[in-house]
């Protein structure tokens, strides 16, 4: 007893020794300094002349512009509290998605092309098509020389892009760089037209369109087709270079030059505002510029704090913590009433879609005829009802696959759907295929999900077919009555019984998370199949980039659910290529695909690329097409779900929110500190 | 002693090694690590092996495991596959705010814990008994995910007390840096304390109807001095335990916490490996959490015989 008293007034000490512990660390160094590994240099440059501090590391820096200084909120800081702030991802090669879009969305990147409202017959809103996604940026203009035809594969011809000058690259030390064509040409070499291990999001169609850019002067850059495209730059929302959908960024070949792959985690860019310090899913930092060649915030500082839990969103929101925050639906109709502003027109909405993954019916590269062998996830046997076996000699293999060997253990390859000796779609495994994924189909009440989940600020999505289908909304003006899927319970019963499987059959979901995809439309579709049919389907809810390499590989094989689809706010303008990408074998190292593959996609895009955008062969081109998707039926959509953003009415006086696929444009915000 | 101490020294390493297997062997459970960093099928021949030999991959899995082992023992864990940086400079980045929330906690747990525990076994059937076992009984039973919300919508939302999350800002005062502890402290706290309270007062109660407190007593010994020094030095052997451990804990794994209150710590950084299958950064914090806990764990035992002769050689 005696020793345990004496050395038990250690013990006193350890409290102690913990307060004061803490003390030091909350209080003393600013973890701010914790984190900025990349950044090249640590001073942070006075927001009302960027440049004029430290020098960027061995560039040549470059005397600040004058320029006008911000206005009402001079020195004031805007905070922005959202659901995903992502990491600093610089360097094309290996810019995935969805973090590549912030750079760009939250105004410290630049692309070639922007958007700009036509607010004729749009209610003021404006909507993203291909007039209003084509509007200059850093490219001022751009002209084609193309060849009479385009039959020779090795003469698809070129287009010359007329670049902004006077525009600047900033980093976090303030101006570094000027911009010129090199890193033009260099950003769309890296994610993949000159790069074959790119695995940017957009690789496949940097790669697959284009097969080399090159700057012909300081500022002029010349991109050489590798297939031409005539929506490359926009493509209806998914080409390479807009603002309106996922594109390649302009980053700065000479600072790669100085910093090699560093430049990875260096945020860098010529946009209105410049990263000071990007903490990957916390906090982002960033300054004002004051010599921005369009913009000009009225405010000194722009913070974007990540907050997943959307009851901390909320709350911050209520607390005068953010000014600006996303918050659920749910919260909305308190949010009003205690005299929060939404956005007018809540124009961010994001179309619910499904896909019936393993799908894979290409067997032949459609460019130079050589084998593809089977994918790694096709798997057309019993264990995945929805994926058919368009190849006629494998119509005796053994769909109960009890080895779980690929292709249902035939490895028949080499031909494609112009094979009609070897390929139909008509076959007894593709019909009852079909059948399944009708029966899934036509058992979701879309309206009543629309009614209940979002709360009616987002509309139901009729149209079936698949990828991306704007046409498939009901608000284009392609759109065909015929190929509506509403909801009918008996015709979905009728489907599940011609497809041979039984109720009870237990499938995975896949409800990615952190791409947008809705888990409360996820929940509401699989009660619906259970309900109506009585599947079990279970929902995997694991993140999107964790699953993203089965896409680029070609070896994912459930049903799945994405944001990625046809809603209201798409393109209005009829006509133009179709499909633009993702839906046949390409040689890339990167390039999404949904998990569904067939060269009669490829055809399409071959035909419908060269052809008069608009034009009556075109349209009726595309109608074609699109009776065929709705046939195959290896897609719909669900429901359009709405990103609803709060702003504190004392501090946000307006906002040029653009119907973008992420929260943007926070240079437009017109602040007011608070009195 | 110095046996007990060297026995202790040899399971930790053991330890250690035998997390270093399992790490291992589940990161090659997912297949061939290529496949997180190239796409299947649009890679050449070239690179594919080209990989292989950067990772090691063109060697047995024994000789793998020492390379992989080699590296990690540098400091070398690879790059996140989702940001790109070091997995090593990302535990630079989120490591602070745990420890800070982390000691925060601790911090709450003891100055609650402790005290009411005392007071509870002290005036037991009392008032202050009554309070103390109502506070571990809400401590035990409330959810942390629930209890976080209730106090930012009570203490933030509506009272405007106290901020509802994040960690503040660099340029705010230490007394309001301090403000932003509160809440998250409380709700990663409050379970363990409610423990603590539960360890001390049943060893305080233990420790009170022992011989040499009784004959203290009997020798005029004043209430506090018997209380406070006495027997509250004899009791506290079993939560000094605790409490180590939950250190060790609140800093590894309070992943609901830093969710609910936007803070941006280690475990939450810990499940956006996992659901990014951001597998360097995965197994680091594996291996950071497996030293943190097994060090914690050799420290206590060290502390606990020094403090316990009667158990010094045992």
């Amino acid at each position: 007893m005696r020793t345990i008293g004496k050395k038990g007034r250690f013990l006193w000490l350890l409290p102690l020794a913990a307060i004061i512990a803490f003390a030091v660390i909350a209080c003393g160094g600013a973890p701010a300094e914790d984190a900025a590994p990349a950044a090249p240099a640590p001073a942070a440059p006075a927001p009302a002349a960027p440049a004029q501090s430290a020098p960027a590391p061995a560039a040549t820096a470059v005397p600040a512009q004058a320029a006008p200084a911000p206005a009402s909120g001079e020195g004031a800081t805007l905070t922005v509290v959202l659901d995903n702030v992502g990491s600093p991802l610089y360097r094309n090669e290996k810019a995935t998605w969805p973090d590549n879009m912030m750079n760009y969305y939250y105004g410290f990147q630049e692309l070639l092309v922007t958007w700009e409202p036509n607010t004729a017959g749009d209610g003021g809103k404006g909507k993203v098509s291909d007039e209003t996604c084509e509007a200059p940026m850093l490219a001022l203009s751009w002209e084609y020389d193309l060849p009479p035809n385009f039959d020779d594969p090795d003469n698809q011809g070129t287009v010359t892009v007329n670049l902004r000058q006077g525009v600047d690259f900033y980093v976090a030390d303030g101006k570094h760089s000027e911009f010129t064509a090199e890193d033009a040409a260099w950003s769309f070499n890296d994610a993949g037209s000159n790069n074959p291990a790119a695995t940017h999001s957009n690789a496949g169609e940097a790669g697959d369109w284009f097969k080399l850019w090159e700057a012909t002067d300081k500022y002029t850059l010349k991109g050489h087709f590798r297939n031409y495209i005539a929506d490359w730059l926009n493509g209806g929302g998914a080409g390479i270079s807009s603002m309106c959908g996922d594109a390649i960024g302009i980053v700065s070949k000479s600072l790669y030059d100085e910093i090699g792959d560093d430049i990875l985690t260096t945020p860098h860019g010529t946009g209105p505002f410049f990263v000071q310090e990007w903490r990957p899913n916390e906090l982002i930092e960033a300054t004002s510029r004051v010599d921005h060649w369009n913009n000009n915030p009225n405010f000194a500082f722009l913070k974007l704090r990540q907050a997943s839990e959307a009851a901390q969103r909320t709350a911050l929101l209520q607390t005068g913590q953010a000014d600006i925050s996303m918050v659920s639906i749910q919260d909305v109709a308190d949010l009003q009433s205690e005299g929060f502003k939404f956005h007018d027109g809540l124009n961010q909405i994001l179309g619910q879609f499904i896909y019936m993954a393993g799908n894979y019916w290409s067997y032949k590269d459609p460019q130079t005829g050589d084998p593809v062998e089977l994918r790694e996830g096709f798997y057309p046997d019993d264990e995945h009802p929805w994926i058919g076996d368009p190849r006629i000699e494998c119509a005796d293999a053994d769909r109960s696959n009890p080895s779980g060997a690929l292709g249902s253990g035939c490895d028949a390859i080499g031909f494609d759907y112009q094979d009609t000796d070897k390929f139909s779609y008509e076959t007894e495994h593709m019909q009852k295929a079909k059948a399944f994924r009708e029966a899934l189909i036509y058992a979701i009440d879309r309206d009543l999900i629309g009614e209940t989940i979002v709360s009616g600020y987002g509309g139901a999505i009729y149209g079936t077919g698949h990828g991306g289908g704007i046409a498939f909304h009901q608000s284009h003006p392609e759109y065909k009555d015929k190929w509506a899927a509403q909801f009918d319970p008996t015709i979905a019963q009728q489907k599940l019984a011609e497809s041979g499987v039984e109720p009870g059959f237990e499938f995975e979901y896949y409800c990615p998370a952190g791409n947008g995809t809705s888990i409360e439309v996820c929940q509401a579709v699989v009660g619906m199949w259970e309900e109506h049919l009585g599947l079990k389907p279970y929902i995997d809810n694991t993140a999107y980039s964790s699953r993203r390499p089965t896409m680029v590989g070609r070896s994912i094989k459930s049903v799945w659910q994405t944001s990625w689809g046809p809603n209201s706010a798409q393109s209005k303008d009829p006509g133009g290529t179709i499909p633009v990408c993702c839906l046949w074998p390409i040689a890339s190292a990167g390039g999404y695909n949904a998990g569904i593959e067939d060269n009669n996609f490829y055809n399409d895009f071959d035909v419908t690329r060269i052809q008069d955008k608009g034009s009556d062969e075109n349209l009726a081109q595309r109608e074609e097409i699109m009776d065929r998707w709705f046939y195959l039926k290896t897609g719909t959509g669900i429901v359009e779900v709405p990103t609803l953003i709060g702003m504190n009415p004392d501090t946000v006086q307006d906002w040029g929110l653009k119907p973008w696929r992420l929260t943007n444009s926070f240079d437009t915000v017109v602040y007011q500190p608070p009195q | 002693m110095k046996t007990f101490v060297l026995r202790r020294l040899f399971f930790t390493i053991l330890s250690v090694i035998a997390a270093t297997l399992i790490v291992f062997s589940m990161s090659r459970l997912q297949g061939d690590p290529r496949y997180l960093f190239l796409a299947s099928g649009y890679t050449t021949q070239e690179q594919w092996d080209a990989w292989g030999r950067e990772f090691g991959l063109d060697k047995p899995l024994v000789m793998q495991y020492f390379i992989w082992l080699g590296k990690a023992l540098t400091g070398d864990f690879g790059k996140s596959l989702k940001s790109g940086y070091e997995s090593t400079e990302m535990l630079r980045i989120f490591a602070p705010a745990s420890l800070q929330l982390g000691l925060a906690a601790w911090v709450f747990v003891l100055i609650t814990g402790v005290p009411l525990g005392v007071l509870s076994a002290v005036k037991r059937g009392s008032l202050w008994d009554l309070v103390g076992r109502t506070f571990a009984v809400f401590g035990q039973a409330l959810p942390p995910f629930w209890l976080g919300i209730m106090l930012i919508l009570i203490f933030a939302v509506q009272l405007e007390w106290l901020p509802p999350g994040t960690r503040g800002d660099d340029d705010d005062s230490i007394l309001s840096r301090l403000s932003y502890f509160v809440l998250p402290a409380i709700t990663l706290g409050w379970l363990a304390s409610a423990g603590l309270m539960r360890l001390v007062r049943s060893s305080m109660l233990e420790v009170l109807d022992s011989e040499f407190v009784k004959l203290a007593r009997a020798k005029g010994v004043g209430n506090t001095t018997l209380i406070w020094k006495h027997a509250l030095k004899n009791s506290l052997i079993p939560p000094l335990t605790f409490s180590a451990l939950i250190m060790a804990a609140f800093i590894a794994g309070t992943v609901v916490t830093e969710t609910v209150f936007a803070w941006p710590g280690l475990g939450f950084m810990t499940v956006q490996a996992i659901i990014n299958n951001d597998f360097p950064v995965m197994t680091t914090a594996v291996m950071m959490f497996t030293i943190l806990y097994v060090t914690t764990v050799f420290v206590v035992d060290i502390l606990y015989a020094f403090i316990d002769p009667r158990i010094r050689y045992s």
